[in-house]
């Protein structure tokens, strides 16, 4: 009796359902970027909070607006050289792809023939870009999952194939090396052996970034799952690069519009199926083994001859317009240019560029996550900011 | 097995040596020599920390293709002193939407309650200085539990006085994280005060030289109490108070020069705290190797017992910095998961299964054993299969299975 | 657990490797034969001047415009040039490195020197005249354009080196 008495003495003094207290949170605002470490550059997302959640997420761009298409139109002389310099500073992690999908508008606008070796050239050196992008991506998604190590890693493969750079073009980052019509200067002597070198090297680097953090079950935990996007709306938004083909569809520009002379190489496109962070981080690593593939290719059949095509040596492309786009670490790459064929100088340069395209799927990975995820999530994307804002 | 017991085997606490002045009790009990004591430990704790820090970097360099701290000293060893004079004369700056009496108060209530846990601390004896402890407290597996919960109130202190969001985030985090784990290691705890049936450190030691030690007749409850601390103090994989890739240092974001410097020797004092917990709860403090008593061995213990519980906690303390090298963050979902669907339910099965131990014999025990690592084979084999394997598919290299940009209507 | 404990392994391997740091202020880097530094005039030693004759065609070509130069009516005759440049100046914290200037030149006169390393506290002090244009050209020899040595293979990379 005493305990039944009891009970009902709780009953009555404890809160009913109904009367329960209202425990909604207050929704915080806050600004990430443009000084955050894992906003990739100078990116800010405003997140709308409630509790850890992300209930809304607005993105700011423009931080690192440069101008750099119309830095590319203008120069009395030798204009065309000098959008390159502006255009190899846009995605300063894809410069030589950049530089390809440039000089390759150049010459359909101008008609210039490229020889053999110097398409080689632009295919092994293109390759080794893909990789050191790749590289980067491994460094700093694992940072934004909380690992330190990788990024170190990836340096350290990166800083061999920079070198390789230093040694064809002169500089390790914007090497400025290709030209309308076949390259600045032909490779040094031992260019083949460094590369060789570099590929050797780079399997045993690829399967340790693999044992560090591919399989740890705290990173798949984190990415798995993550950031969904589904193939509709990636074609909706437009994305393109490993952020689509995660989605399941086989598109690459490389295999589905051959540039250049990449019908020639036997080399495989990985698709993930759900579209998820850690599929666009595998895709990544296994791009990175394919281009391996391609480079290895390339070498064997590295014919001799010479570098330079039939390019005048004052570049005046008659009037007309060229869009020429390729596939680079990021995805789909453009260059649009228009000649007045007068100048010397492109009357309208354009790039469409790839991260500004991917980072519209943002919203649609990061609403409804933690803020931790949205910083993989962001990761995932791969964006340069460089790029995005040009 | 009581205090009784144990107390013929303690070593002496107070050097037969030592003058009458100073161990006699003077204001509020305390005496000369536990000044003299807390001085010392005090320099301990600063030197060690600085040790700690050197070492981490170096760990962090090499494993990380690097040489960590190269140029202040041989092989940058005084790297941390330099880093100390650096923190002491830099600016120290306390933003506009700061509280003024919080703010500055907040780093000392971090670093206090991590240094007074190290009072219960059984160090070992050494040669000629008897035992170093300078609180054998009856009661002091309950205090160190009681006295470092509490730097959670500093960190709380620090989040919501600086003013920022991402400082309030990182002290929300805290406080979750603090009660969620300071559960298993209680628990976890039970097996150990269970074994030794006493809450006295130093005879939890010494009960484990006569049992052997704790780690191997309780393996779960070490890794729940490893786990769970390594938790309490925010060490990666579970550092998301701090997080530097999200909320960019939690609590600690608005602070600078020694400010920042005392929460910085607090996180290290703490991993050197919990270390020298673990090596005295678990690890048989000061003893070389377990049995060595049996062997005869034991005065090699009795003489030299302080070099051996340093040993095994720089050991553990080495283990920790790696763990912060090799692991991803959890979010704070899985962190809150890990918390309560796995180290909560191990830290009862250990608690079980010491009891048992305790009260029925060996064999009863063995067999216990054996039926939870057949559960936990089965429940990893459960979690491995609803797992689904990692799928990335290759396409072959037919071009013509690859669509063109023009077939599927894809934007340029 | 598998994937954890494979980190550990990893780590502990690269733990036990030598590092890949270069101690740079100490070692200085190995520069590549084309690394690009700083843009230099060069000096020609059969006569004792620059090579340069002012006709402003690389701060013309410059993408950046950090190049202005002044020419100077030329009267010593040692050479068939018509100018010489009075004053030439390049402002290195605008400069892109990009070797335009260098590529464009008609008469060889300057050249990318090794010269990479500007720290300063004042960015004025960037703006390199021609006598220090000519300093950090001193030794330079003039290398775009012209065919390249052929030796044996150096600086070939040991993939053993790194495990």
């Amino acid at each position: 009796m005493a305990i039944a008495s009891a009970i009902n003495m709780l009953r009555e003094t404890a809160p009913s359902v109904s009367e329960e207290r209202n425990l909604e949170t207050v929704e915080m605002t806050i600004n990430m970027g443009p000084q955050h470490p894992s906003t990739h550059g100078v990116f800010r997302m405003v997140l709308t909070l409630e509790g850890e959640r992300v209930k809304n997420v607005q993105s700011h761009i423009g931080y690192l607006h440069r101008g750099a298409e119309k830095l590319g139109e203008s120069g009395e002389i030798e204009g065309y050289r000098k959008a390159m310099i502006t255009l190899d500073r846009t995605d300063y992690l894809s410069s030589l792809l950049n530089e390809h999908a440039y000089v390759m508008a150049v010459e359909k606008l101008a008609g210039i023939s490229v020889p053999e070796r110097a398409e080689y050239i632009r295919i092994i050196l293109g390759e080794l870009t893909r990789i050191n992008s790749h590289c980067m991506f491994y460094g700093a998604f694992g940072a934004d999952s909380g690992a330190t190590t990788p990024y170190m890693y990836a340096f350290a493969l990166r800083e061999e194939i920079q070198q390789l750079f230093e040694a064809v073009g002169g500089a390790r980052m914007f090497p400025n090396y290709y030209r309308a019509g076949g390259l600045r200067e032909d490779v040094p002597h031992d260019f083949v052996h460094r590369v060789q070198a570099i590929i050797d090297r780079a399997f045993y680097a690829f399967d340790d970034f693999d044992n560090l953090i591919t399989a740890n079950e705290i990173f798949l935990s984190r990415t798995r799952g993550l950031g969904i996007l589904d193939q509709t709306r990636a074609l909706d938004l437009g994305v393109s690069g490993p952020l689509l083909r995660a989605t399941g569809l086989p598109y690459d520009v490389r295999r589905s519009e051959p540039y250049s002379i990449y019908d020639r190489f036997a080399f495989d496109v990985p698709v993930g199926t759900t579209g998820d962070c850690y599929e666009r981080y595998l895709i990544r690593q296994e791009e990175m083994r394919q281009s391996i593939r391609i480079i290895e290719q390339a070498l064997k059949d590295l014919p001799g001859g010479p570098i330079m095509g039939n390019a005048p040596k004052a570049l005046r492309p008659p009037k007309g317009e060229a869009y020429v786009r390729i596939e680079n670490s990021r995805g789909d790459f453009g260059v649009y240019l228009v000649s007045d064929g007068k100048s010397s100088a492109p009357y309208r340069v354009k790039y469409r560029s790839p991260c500004f395209v991917n980072l519209q799927s943002l919203n649609d990975m990061v609403i409804g996550t933690y803020i931790a995820d949205a910083v993989v999530a962001l990761g995932s994307i791969d964006i340069v900011l460089g790029e995005v804002d040009r | 097995m009581s205090n009784n017991a144990a107390s013929e085997l303690t070593l002496q606490a107070v050097p037969s040596w030592m003058p009458a002045f100073l161990v006699a009790p003077m204001i509020g009990g305390l005496s000369l020599a536990d000044l003299i004591a807390l001085v010392v430990l005090l320099l301990f704790v600063l030197i060690f920390v600085m040790i700690e820090i050197w070492m981490e970097r170096k760990v962090a360099g090499h494993i990380q293709l690097r040489r960590g701290p190269l140029h202040v000293g041989p092989h940058g060893s005084l790297q941390s002193p330099a880093d100390v004079l650096k923190l002491l004369t830099k600016e120290d700056l306390t933003p506009v939407a700061a509280d003024r009496i919080v703010f500055p108060m907040a780093p000392y209530l971090v670093f206090v309650p991590v240094f007074l846990t190290f009072l219960v601390i059984p160090w070992g004896p050494l040669v000629l200085f008897g035992n170093f402890v300078v609180r054998p407290f009856d009661l002091g597996l309950v205090y160190m539990v009681a006295i470092p919960a509490m730097q959670g109130i500093g960190l709380v202190m620090a989040g919501w006085s600086s003013g920022n969001k991402y400082s309030l985030l990182g002290s929300a985090r805290v406080v979750a994280q603090l009660i969620s784990y300071e559960l298993p290691m209680v628990i976890a705890l039970l097996g150990v005060a269970m074994m030794a049936e006493s809450l006295n450190l130093t005879t939890i030691v010494e009960s484990q030289m006569k049992q052997g030690w704790n780690v191997f007749l309780q393996p779960i409850g070490f890794l729940v109490f490893f786990l769970a601390t390594m938790s309490e103090m925010s060490r990666a994989p579970f550092d998301i108070a701090v997080a530097e890739s999200e909320i960019v240092g939690g609590p600690f974001v608005e602070y600078s020069g020694m400010r920042w410097g005392i929460f910085y020797l607090a996180e290290f004092a703490a991993v050197c705290l919990n270390s020298a917990l673990s090596t005295a709860l678990f690890l048989g403090g000061w003893e070389l190797f377990p049995g060595s008593r049996a062997l005869g061995l034991g005065w090699i213990s009795d003489q030299f017992g302080l070099l051996f519980f340093m040993g095994k906690m720089i050991v553990l303390v080495l283990i920790i910095q790696w763990a912060r090298f090799v692991l991803p963050r959890l979010r704070i979902d899985q962190l809150m998961d890990f918390a309560w669907k796995f180290l909560l339910p191990a830290a009862f099965v250990n608690f079980i299964l010491t009891a048992i131990l305790q009260v029925f014999g060996f064999v009863p025990f063995a067999i216990g054993i054996g039926l939870t690592l057949a559960l936990a084979a089965v429940l990893l084999a459960t979690y491995q299969a609803r797992r689904s394997p990692s799928t990335v598919a290759l396409m072959r290299t037919s071009p013509e299975s690859v669509p063109t940009s023009k077939g599927v209507g894809l934007p340029v | 657990m598998r994937g954890v404990l494979g980190g550990f392994f990893q780590t502990l391997k690269s733990f036990l490797t030598k590092p890949v740091t270069r101690l740079y202020p100490y070692e200085k880097p190995p520069l590549e034969a084309r690394f690009m530094g700083a843009p230099s005039l060069l000096w020609d030693d059969a006569v004792d001047e620059v090579v340069c004759v002012a006709c402003n065609i690389c701060a013309r070509s410059c993408p950046d415009d950090c190049i202005t130069l002044t020419g100077d009516k030329y009267t010593d005759g040692k050479t068939n040039k018509k100018n010489i440049i009075k004053d030439y100046f390049i402002d290195l914290g605008r400069c892109s490195y990009c070797g335009i200037c260098v590529e464009v030149c008609p008469f060889d006169a300057n050249e990318m020197s090794p010269h990479f390393e500007l720290s300063t506290y004042d960015r004025m002090t960037l703006v390199y005249d021609k006598d220090q244009l000519i300093e950090i050209g001193r030794g330079v020899t003039r290398r775009t354009g012209k065919p390249e040595p052929v030796g044996p293979l150096p600086g070939i990379l040991d993939p053993s080196t790194y495990r």
